[in-house]
């Protein structure tokens, strides 16, 4: 069975760079709780290039928490994680913009054409 | 912060009052009363938009009883408020007072208020140690507000008494302090310390201060007294209605009014920072980055989201976190994201600040795809709608918003999709600019050979299709068939600020719009009295919009007709000053000739911003202000009425600059002033040229 959560953060291994976070730098830390148990992963934002790794780092300049079922749905596009985070049922805390620029991420609802918008590669669209 | 003249809140009566912040209202009940009585104002002092002070004495009655006592309520917008009470005993005895305050907290929801919906959470309060606290819960949604005092005060669920002997001759104070509180899973946290994503920022008093404000802004000088007090007005009143963005550190955007619209809003923080950019630039800047750091980036029906799209609100209240809205955020407006592309550049023009140009160009190029890739929902090359979100979205996506506001003449409403003419001027000019910008800032001479190329063809089939040969004006829509929508209204004008018009047609264009069915005598009408849903007080469909009526003065200017764009500026000033210098969000569209005075349309939005923008974005037309080549143009047409006008320090990529304009002109459409009486008696003249009318501007 596949783990949407961990799908999520290899899709942004796979893509090494998106468009939509070139006007950021920084590091984002995701805690996925479970229970009593923590899963954390970070994601490494430097101009764009963008990399997901469990390797702890010594510190992040944004924190998401959420418990793994809300992240999953999040990571599926089942749930929109602005109301959700305006609702309590995320936690966020640190570099607002940093935030506001890694949710545009997430994909859209299941069976959306095009999920969203990927934006690799060369300054130029043709 | 709303309350009555008295400072006393009462949110059960029809009035939007009370304490907001972040869509939720944290105070709805908050009455003073001394030994069981309310109290009377005498006078309010607005010493600066975060500060008020009230002159109060007690008891309610119409005939005035000698009072012994008098109260100054002195109160601050700081993260919640702070309230100095002072009370005065002037007469010779001591007097005991029993001093109470009310306090209650809804947590109404913006939405909520407006459309008196139940909550679905649970209320609680609680008296803590020193303090009242009301609060709300829904799930993991809390939100508190903390009351407390300075003095000791006896609390209880529904407020504080402070009871207090008086004696002759002295004075009592105390200051009491209502702070709003977000629970976020870490603990509770103030206002001040709200991040942004959730709305959090610094309050007014925490910008730069009103005088630095005022000191960086032009300095007008006219001798024509509704010119210089409108001015000023809108400047403080764009001062309180910054919001903070999230986008960039310490800069501000226009929020769109108060008090139900502190919230970041496409359309209008666009429309008035261009208004503001020769004045206040600063507001552009912030609008740009906060607008293009919450572009959308997928397909959300719910949201009304597309790629590239610009949105159009975004709330942080109870209603769209549990998304009963689709406001976190909405997308739902067709305008803008050209509108957007047009922003960056008129900006680029006005501070030669080509790094903002180059830090967008990935922005700015998502939203020039969006008018073609997303945007076409007929396919025939126009920007149409139809909402995804049939249940709470916008049915009307242009800035006409409320639901019967696009109709044929003969009342109909057609189907969705919709194309309003307005759009497809915005499309055209994001085109044409955009072209500009990648020419000169993104090196990319194919990218805008393609857009010019684009704008031609786009110029040339509009004129076809939307223009109605008989008539000789545009329609304002084409419909669902493509077939057009024959209704005689405002956006035109909008055309004209566009240059999508053909130089041919703009003389038929300015007749229609300076005609007595659209211009009432103080403006251009949003639709004409021949329209069979023209309704004087409609609010969409027969009143007067000072932000419309600006851009539309604007349009003139471009195709060569300042007279015109005089009258409308000059009856906007004279309108204003009706109204203190602060123009309302519209009025009646109502003749001139027959009331003296412009009818306000009532509504809860005071200020708001791009009618505060109206009177600045007039004065760039009036003295014909355009920057070109480094440089700044002046060409002033202005009334003789308004005599001249100094304006002092425009800032820009020259630095700081003056212009100056004398008002040469008489205007040859002056509304006929007569009294109502002398028009009725003219009107019963054998000779048939006593009728009186408002001449047509073009008749000379």
């Amino acid at each position: 069975m596949t783990d949407p959560s961990r799908e999520f953060f290899d899709e942004i291994n796979r893509l090494g760079h998106d468009r939509l976070l070139e006007k950021a730098a920084g590091t984002l830390r995701i805690d996925l709780t479970e229970g009593s148990v923590i899963e954390n992963w970070f994601i490494l934002v430097d101009k764009g290039n963008i990399s997901a790794t469990k390797e702890g780092m010594p510190s992040a300049d944004a924190v998401l928490r959420a418990d793994r079922a809300t992240f999953e749905q999040i990571a599926r596009g089942q749930m929109n994680a602005t109301a959700a985070i305006a609702r309590g049922q995320i936690s966020a805390r640190g570099d607002s913009r940093l935030l506001i620029q890694f949710l545009r991420l997430f994909p859209a609802r299941p069976g959306t054409p095009g999920r969203r918008l990927v934006a690799t590669g060369g300054r130029r669209q043709r | 912060m709303v309350s009555d003249l008295g400072g006393d809140i009462d949110a059960t009566g029809p009035d939007p009052v009370g304490l907001f912040a972040i869509d939720t209202r944290f105070l709805s009940r908050w009455i003073l009363t001394i030994n069981g009585e309310r109290l009377t104002a005498l006078s309010t002092d607005d010493l600066r938009y975060f500060e008020t002070r009230f002159f109060l004495v007690p008891g309610t009655g119409t005939v005035y009883v000698d009072a012994k006592l008098s109260v100054i309520r002195q109160r601050a917008v700081s993260n919640g408020f702070r309230e100095k009470l002072m009370i005065f005993n002037h007469g010779g005895d001591p007097l005991d007072l029993n001093i109470r305050v009310e306090a209650g907290a809804d947590f109404a929801d913006s939405f909520e208020v407006k459309d008196r919906l139940p909550k679905k959470g649970s209320h609680y309060r609680r008296v803590e140690e020193g303090r009242l606290v009301v609060g709300y819960q829904r799930e993991a949604f809390r939100r508190e507000t903390a009351i407390s005092a300075s003095m000791p005060a006896q609390l209880d669920e529904n407020g504080l008494t402070f009871t207090v002997r008086l004696d002759a001759r002295q004075d009592w104070s105390a200051e009491l302090r209502v702070e709003p509180f977000v629970t976020l899973p870490e603990g509770k946290v103030s206002l001040a310390a709200l991040p942004k994503l959730y709305g959090g920022g610094n309050g007014p008093e925490a910008y730069e201060s009103l005088d630095i404000w005022f000191r960086q802004a032009p300095q007008v000088r006219c001798e024509y007294e509704p010119l210089s007090t409108t001015y000023r007005r809108s400047l403080i009143d764009l001062a309180a209605l910054r919001f903070p963005s999230a986008a960039l550190e310490g800069g501000s955007l226009p929020a769109a009014g108060l008090p139900w619209y502190m919230a970041v809003f496409g359309r209008d923080s666009i429309f008035t920072s261009l208004q503001a950019l020769p004045f206040v630039p600063q507001l552009a800047a912030s609008t740009l980055h906060e607008l293009g750091l919450r572009q959308g980036t997928r397909i959300d029906d719910f949201r009304d989201e597309d790629p590239g799209r610009i949105i159009h609100e975004l709330r942080l209240g109870e209603m769209a976190a549990f998304e009963e809205r689709p406001q976190s955020p909405y997308y739902g407006a067709a305008d803008a994201t050209p509108l957007f592309v047009v922003l960056l550049d008129e900006y680029e023009r006005w501070s030669g600040d080509a790094q903002l140009v180059r830090d967008l160009e990935f922005e700015a190029r998502a939203a020039l795809a969006w008018i073609d890739d997303y945007a076409d929902l007929m396919g025939l090359g126009y920007i149409a709608y139809q909402r995804r979100n049939e249940d709470t979205g916008l049915e009307n996506q242009c800035w006409k918003d409320s639901w019967d506001s696009i109709s044929c003449r003969d009342g109909r409403l057609p189907g969705f999709p919709r194309a309003t003419c307005e759009l497809q001027g915005y499309a055209y000019d994001a085109k044409m600019r955009g072209a500009r910008l990648a020419r000169h800032f993104w090196n990319d001479s194919l990218y805008a050979d393609l857009l010019e190329r684009q704008a031609a063809e786009l110029k040339e089939r509009f004129n076809r299709d939307f223009w109605i040969d008989s008539e000789g004006y545009y329609a304002l829509a084409l419909d669902a068939e493509g077939a057009q929508v024959d209704a005689l209204a405002s956006n035109m004008g909008h055309l004209l600020w566009s240059g999508i018009v053909d130089d041919s047609k703009a003389d038929a264009v300015i007749g229609h719009l300076m005609s007595p069915q659209l211009h009432s005598g103080w403006g251009v009408r949003t639709l004409s009295q021949r329209d069979q849903r023209y309704n004087p007080i409609g609010y969409h469909v027969g009143t007067v919009w000072p932000f419309d009526n600006s851009i539309i003065a604007w349009g003139m200017r471009r195709y060569g007709y300042p007279q015109e764009a005089a009258i409308l500026a000059q009856g906007m000033f004279e309108a204003a000053s009706f109204f203190g210098g602060r123009l309302p969000e519209a009025f009646g569209g109502y003749d001139r000739n027959l009331t003296k005075f412009p009818v306000e349309y009532p509504t809860a939005c005071n200020p708001q911003a791009w009618s505060s923008g109206a009177p600045l974005l007039l004065m760039r037309t009036m003295l014909g202000l355009e920057p070109a080549n480094g440089h700044l143009i002046v060409d002033p047409y202005l009334p003789n009425t308004i005599g001249q006008i100094e304006l002092l320090n425009i800032p820009g990529r020259w630095g700081h600059i003056d212009a100056f304009g004398r008002g040469h002109h008489q205007l040859q459409c002056v509304p006929d002033n007569a009294p109502l009486s002398e028009q009725l008696s003219s009107a019963f003249q054998t000779e048939p040229d006593a009728v009186t009318d408002t001449p047509n501007p073009r008749q000379a």
